[in-house]
């Protein structure tokens, strides 16, 4: 692949339902995430409160990437991605995210039967997440050390999970394991998991609910192992790659917008201190940054929704998005002066989640690599 | 988000590489700007409707139906058969839909269509010595007497004035006017008498921008463009097609394409460049930061071909593709290592020098048609609605 081609949609723009899609989500998320309420949920056990987590079922939200024959709405991450960014633009926690990426798992890898039975439930509003993440320190997830062995008619698991993702909250699992040499995916139901197995994570994002999960001696029927499992890896990283950016994207425009209201009310030696070039030019930085990653976002979501190998494309924009929410993340807190640095001040908030989105499958030199090899040429 | 290209597009697009094949010898490369065989490229371009596309027919252009897709795929063509598109220089991007747009009729008559052919050389008097980021302080005066303005005062850092046939030019014709309000735009001839130019040297060392002084120049009264007092408008209009015509993403792509053959061919100890951790890593963020240009150039057509404000986007254009084109160029000087140094007429020089070339001229590009920081301080004000700098008092 050169570089010429790398970006090759003749256009890329919002369709009309995309448009309603977002207005929709533009004003859910500002009603339900204030930041009063945002600084509420980080005390609450799971984060969310279940009665909003049925308003997000019954918009269709949570199974919008399903396709119709298995109960779901049958549009595409591109449209999934169009909610995400107001939602990261309000802060707000659910396990949405969590939820597409175990859908994305089971539609790539699992069996007709498979998909039939496990998506109907989240049709029906069950919670679920992906258990990938292990504590090797890299964020390469293709090859677990976690294990699963066929005794008799059931899989035997063995090994631990870190980054569990509102695991608490989740009727289903899908957890990724070596079983004889190859990579697979395992669905797990939360009454296969005794309590004992979970512990919560204390997190950067405080938002945010993660947790670590002690695998042995979990035993499950062997028709919950997905036909096919390096797939499904695959897929479940590239709706992350997507989500993870313009839930970024969002961050970016949300941290923004309180920084620059900041900047036009404080007023130093005499005048407005959003006037000084020093602190206007640094948000133009930050809007830049911003339109640099809304556009890599929106042309992750046009190729992916396409159905073409998009890859590149989406490391691009993951990097791009993150490190630019990080960025304007810690201006945030340097131009709101001391108060930046108190925990009353909500710049903080937008710097942890920041930190969050931009390790979380993975930061910049790890994809920067995985992309060299891609677009470069072998050694 | 998906706007794709039609099927009449995709054999549009056929057309235009089957032009490419069959005529490409007959482009000219690079050098004079109006070699007899760049005149007579330039022709068959407007001909065929490779060039001066939109432009109507009575202007001395093809006449087509504005196609924002088609217009697209013919640069991208040209780019990839890295052919010329054409003359490009100040009366074709700038004056010529600044004419469209705020000409009177006979004007566009008597200047578009001998500009598109290249018989007529324009060059832009906009900075002077006490006016550049705050170019409406600019003092030039324009008086008219009877029939006629007479100019006085002097320009500089105006390119390509020692080539050019005339020159479109801002000049203050109402001195008792809010400074944005007092300004003219003027059209004369640069044989008029009372013009000099004196050429500066850039730091690249090219002859290529100059000053240039006015003592009694003498220019008819209807060579003005809008009204009396208009002039920053209509200035302001052209600024607007500058900006865009500084950062090509198609050019951009190019370039990169270029860059990762010099980190293939450069070694470091005895080992390709491109496979250096430290410059692969470099690599991927310039890519990235191309592939954005690109990215954020498709919604802008999107935006354009469904008539919206594309708004910010917009904005970023000119001052992201500088910057970006001027780390681009650095990295393959930086692969070099030793004969990065050399710029000069030496067997060990790489590529003509022009890595370093373009390095030094992008710089160029960065300051000129608004630097860097007054883009950010348009972008900060205008779309954060930030506060301007409090005005010092007078002293």
């Amino acid at each position: 692949m050169t570089a010429q081609s790398n970006v090759r949609r003749a256009a890329i723009e919002f369709s009309e339902e995309q448009s309603m899609l977002l207005d929709t989500a533009v004003s859910f998320f500002k009603d339900k995430s204030p930041v009063a309420a945002v600084r509420s949920r980080l005390e609450t056990e799971h984060g969310f409160e279940r009665s909003t987590w049925d308003e997000i079922v019954a918009l269709g939200w949570s199974s919008l990437a399903i396709p119709t024959e298995y109960g779901g709405s049958g549009l595409s991450l591109a449209e999934a991605a169009t909610i995400a960014e107001p939602m990261g633009r309000h802060l707000f926690a659910a396990p949405l995210t969590s939820t597409h990426l175990f859908v994305q798992g089971v539609l790539a890898a699992g069996s007709s039967a498979q998909k039939n039975a496990h998506l109907a439930r989240v049709c029906d509003g069950a919670v679920a997440t992906v258990a990938l993440f292990e504590t090797e320190g890299s964020w390469e997830i293709s090859r677990p050390t976690c294990t699963a062995t066929s005794v008799g008619g059931s899989l035997r698991l063995s090994g631990t999970k870190i980054l569990v993702t509102d695991a608490a909250a989740a009727d289903l699992l899908l957890v990724s394991a070596r079983h004889g040499n190859a990579t697979v995916l395992i669905v797990l139901t939360a009454s296969d998991i005794p309590a004992s197995a979970r512990r919560r994570e204390t997190v950067i994002d405080e938002t945010r609910r993660s947790y670590r999960l002690q695998l042995d001696g979990i035993t499950v029927p062997s028709n919950r192992m997905l036909a096919s499992g390096a797939g499904g890896i695959e897929a479940i990283r590239n709706a992350a790659l997507l989500l993870v950016s313009a839930e970024a994207a969002g961050g970016i425009a949300g941290v923004l917008d309180i920084t620059v209201d900041y900047l036009n009310t404080r007023t130093a030696f005499g005048r407005k201190i959003g006037s000084f070039q020093a602190l206007k030019h640094t948000c133009a930085d930050i809007l830049i940054g911003l339109e640099r990653s809304r556009s890599h976002v929106y042309h992750a979501a046009t190729v992916l929704a396409a159905g073409e190998a998009g890859e590149a494309a989406l490391r691009m924009a993951k990097v791009e998005a993150c490190d630019s929410f990080a960025f304007a993340g810690d201006r945030a807190i340097q131009f709101h002066g001391g108060f930046g640095f108190t925990y009353e001040c909500d710049a903080q908030l937008y710097l942890r989640r920041a930190l969050w989105l931009q390790y979380w499958f993975g930061d910049g030199p790890h994809h920067r690599k995985r992309l060299a090899e891609l677009l470069l040429p072998a050694p | 988000m998906d706007l794709s290209y039609s099927k009449e597009h995709e054999s549009f697009r056929r057309e235009v590489a089957e032009f490419l094949r069959s005529h490409a010898k007959e482009a000219p490369k690079g050098g004079a700007q109006r070699s007899p065989e760049a005149l007579k490229w330039q022709r068959l371009l407007i001909e065929k409707g490779y060039a001066a596309r939109t432009i109507p027919k009575e202007y001395g252009g093809f006449g087509a139906e504005p196609d924002i897709l088609k217009s697209r795929i013919i640069a991208e063509e040209f780019a990839k058969a890295q052919v010329s598109s054409g003359l490009g220089g100040q009366g074709i991007s700038m004056l010529v839909p600044t004419l469209l747009e705020m000409g009177s009729e006979a004007q566009k008559r008597e200047f578009i269509a001998p500009t598109l052919r290249g018989e007529l050389v324009w060059c832009q008097g906009y900075s002077e010595p006490g006016a550049g980021s705050d170019l409406a302080n600019l003092r030039t005066s324009a008086v008219l007497d009877g029939d006629e303005w007479v100019v006085n005062g002097q320009k500089i850092w105006t390119s390509t004035a020692h080539l050019a046939d005339w020159i479109f030019c801002l000049v203050r014709t109402e001195p008792d006017a809010p400074k944005h309000q007092g300004i003219s735009f003027l059209l004369f001839s640069m044989k008029t008498p009372g013009i000099e130019v004196r050429p500066l040297i850039d730091m690249t060392m090219n002859r290529n921008f100059n000053e240039v002084f006015f003592t009694d120049v003498w220019v008819p009264k209807q060579q003005i463009v809008g009204a009396r007092g208009e002039g920053w408008k209509v200035a302001n209009s052209i600024l607007r097609h500058e900006r865009g015509s500084l950062a090509d993403p198609n050019i951009m792509s190019s370039r990169l394409n270029a860059l990762i053959e010099v980190l293939k061919r450069e070694t470091v100890d005895g080992r390709r460049v491109i496979d250096n951790p430290v410059f692969r890593d470099r690599l991927m963020q310039i890519q990235g930061r191309v592939m954005a240009m690109q990215a954020n150039d498709l919604r802008l057509l999107s935006a354009q071909v469904n008539q919206q404000n594309p708004g910010i986007a917009a904005m970023i254009v000119k001052l992201q593709g500088t910057e970006l084109r001027h780390e681009l160029e650095q990295l393959a000087i930086d692969a070099m290592g030793e004969l990065g140094l050399l710029y000069g007429d030496t067997p060990y020089l790489r590529d003509q020098g022009s890595w370093q070339h373009q390095y030094m001229f992008f710089l160029g590009l960065i300051i000129g048609g608004g630097t860097s920081q007054i883009q950010k301080n348009i972008i900060s004000e205008r779309g954060l609605g930030m506060p301007r700098e409090p005005k010092v008092a007078k002293a």
